[in-house]
């Protein structure tokens, strides 16, 4: 199971132009009223232990995780340590997904404790970052950023990163993007598009200032992905996950992200707030109520238990139905069968539907190139969870 | 032809075609995660069976999505 844990809720020391937690659901900024007690991590790796998995991830996530401190951090990884001392059959790993304004050599100590997997935040080339990413101070954070990756890969530790796309984003040459992560020596990233949900007038106003055009945006990620495709042999390699999401799926392998699964992954990525409420998913929205439970008053592997995920997926179905999206044919390809875009207040059809199409004909065009060189025909590809797959569950 | 057919002609193929390296390197990081799944099934299953009426995703490893991943179990 993978986990999204929010130590310190919303807080973050960024302001972040596009950041959609500033308008999130209103019982999730409820829910970070303070920092979370070390004990409701004993209480989910007392879940751990019951559950069938083997294999679970805690990912830090905020806000900002790295605000909670480094004593909570480090007796953090000793009960993850302990943990795996006494359950030998299983594993938890840990990751962090931080800004990394505040990495320093003390930082980086404890993360080699680990092993850690730490993911950067950095949106591209410093123009790009600083547009959106700035601190208290509306000082762009682009070169603390960078600092801190160089930081990172001087003690031998790889981060990966994630990048938002945004309009302006859109106007550089996909060459050019692909190879400012290459240069600054990332070789795992993932890319999230901008696109606005309209659940709020703010966020009405964000869309505004960064939500990239359809059509341009379709254009950059496409040329992106032929970048990504035909550079493999270079050594500065960067992977793009949702690239490599893509080519498996048409391949017939089973997404492993959990908004490519139309909607049956909903509340197997839990996200646990510092008061051990525990939501379905990270997601923002006030279209719908995604608490499974709370720590404070039941187990962990009562709160996820089927039974509960069932009721969550029966209601989420209803959305993607209407949206058409189990007649589609891509369900499973397709990134955006996700709850945010379904219940987004906005109509997202004719943004999402028209760029997901034309980009997943790309990868297919490519892929039957290439087959076509190695072995003389074309590939008929399969969706995964096509049709009534998924709609009889 | 079969998306087996091609996974089996590329994984075998010495071909310099562009493309290629990055097409093999991702399957055998899917292959990885299905290894890793719960039911222990490694992905030809799936491809033969094609019967996702039967997915459970409780049996398979899934990551949330737009967060890091890239450092889990796959080494272990």
């Amino acid at each position: 199971m993978f986990i999204l844990l929010r130590p310190v809720g919303l807080a973050c020391q960024l302001r972040c132009g596009y950041c959609y937690y500033k308008s999130g659901h209103p019982q999730l900024r409820g829910s970070q009223t303070k920092k979370m007690d070390i004990s409701i991590v004993d209480s989910i790796l007392e879940g751990f232990a019951k559950l069938p998995e083997k294999y679970h991830t805690i990912c830090l996530h905020g806000g900002e995780p790295l605000l909670m401190g480094k004593k909570w951090f480090k007796q953090f990884v000793g009960k993850i340590h302990s943990f795996n001392e006494k359950n030998t059959e299983k594993r938890v790993s840990i990751a962090i997904q931080t800004n990394a304004i505040d990495i320093d050599d003390e930082w980086i100590e404890l993360f080699k404790l680990g092993p850690i997997g730490v993911s950067v935040s950095i949106d591209g080339p410093q123009d790009i970052h600083d547009f959106a990413r700035i601190d208290g101070t509306g000082k762009g954070t682009y070169e603390r950023v960078i600092a801190s990756i160089q930081s990172l890969k001087k003690a031998k530790i790889e981060p990966s990163a994630i990048a938002v796309v945004t309009k302006y984003t859109t106007l550089l040459k996909p060459e050019d993007y692909y190879h400012f992560f290459s240069d600054i020596g990332l070789r795992e990233i993932d890319i999230a598009p901008y696109i606005e949900t309209g659940d709020s007038k703010i966020e009405e106003s964000i869309r505004i200032s960064y939500e990239p055009d359809p059509m341009k945006l379709s254009s950059f990620v496409k040329g992106l992905f032929d970048v990504w495709l035909f550079d493999s042999n270079s050594d500065g390699f960067v992977n793009i996950r949702s690239f490599e999401q893509t080519v498996a799926a048409l391949l017939g392998y089973i997404p492993t992200l959990c908004n490519r699964q139309g909607g049956l992954a909903c509340g197997r990525t839990p996200c646990i707030m510092p008061d051990g409420t525990v939501f379905a998913c990270d997601l923002e929205t006030d279209q719908i109520d995604l608490r499974l439970g709370s720590l404070v008053f039941e187990k962990f592997e009562n709160i996820i238990r089927p039974e509960r995920l069932s009721q969550l997926h029966n209601y989420i179905k209803q959305a993607f139905l209407k949206l058409g999206c189990y007649s589609c044919g891509l369900l499973g390809l397709c990134a955006f069968a996700c709850p945010r875009f379904a219940f987004a207040k906005r109509n997202l059809s004719s943004y999402c539907c028209p760029f997901s199409k034309e980009f997943i004909n790309h990868v297919r065009n490519r892929l039957d190139c290439i087959s076509k060189e190695i072995c003389g025909d074309t590939i008929e590809f399969t969706t995964p969870f096509k049709g009534t797959a998924a709609n009889s569950r | 032809m079969t998306p087996n057919t091609f996974i089996e002609k590329l994984m075998q193929s010495d071909a310099t075609v562009p493309g290629t390296q990055i097409l093999k390197r991702t399957l055998r990081r899917f292959c990885s995660f299905e290894s890793l799944s719960l039911s222990g099934k490694p992905h030809h299953d799936w491809m033969n069976h094609r019967d996702y009426n039967q997915y459970n995703p409780a049996n398979h490893t899934i990551l949330c999505c737009g967060w890091t991943d890239w450092h889990d179990h796959r080494d272990s």
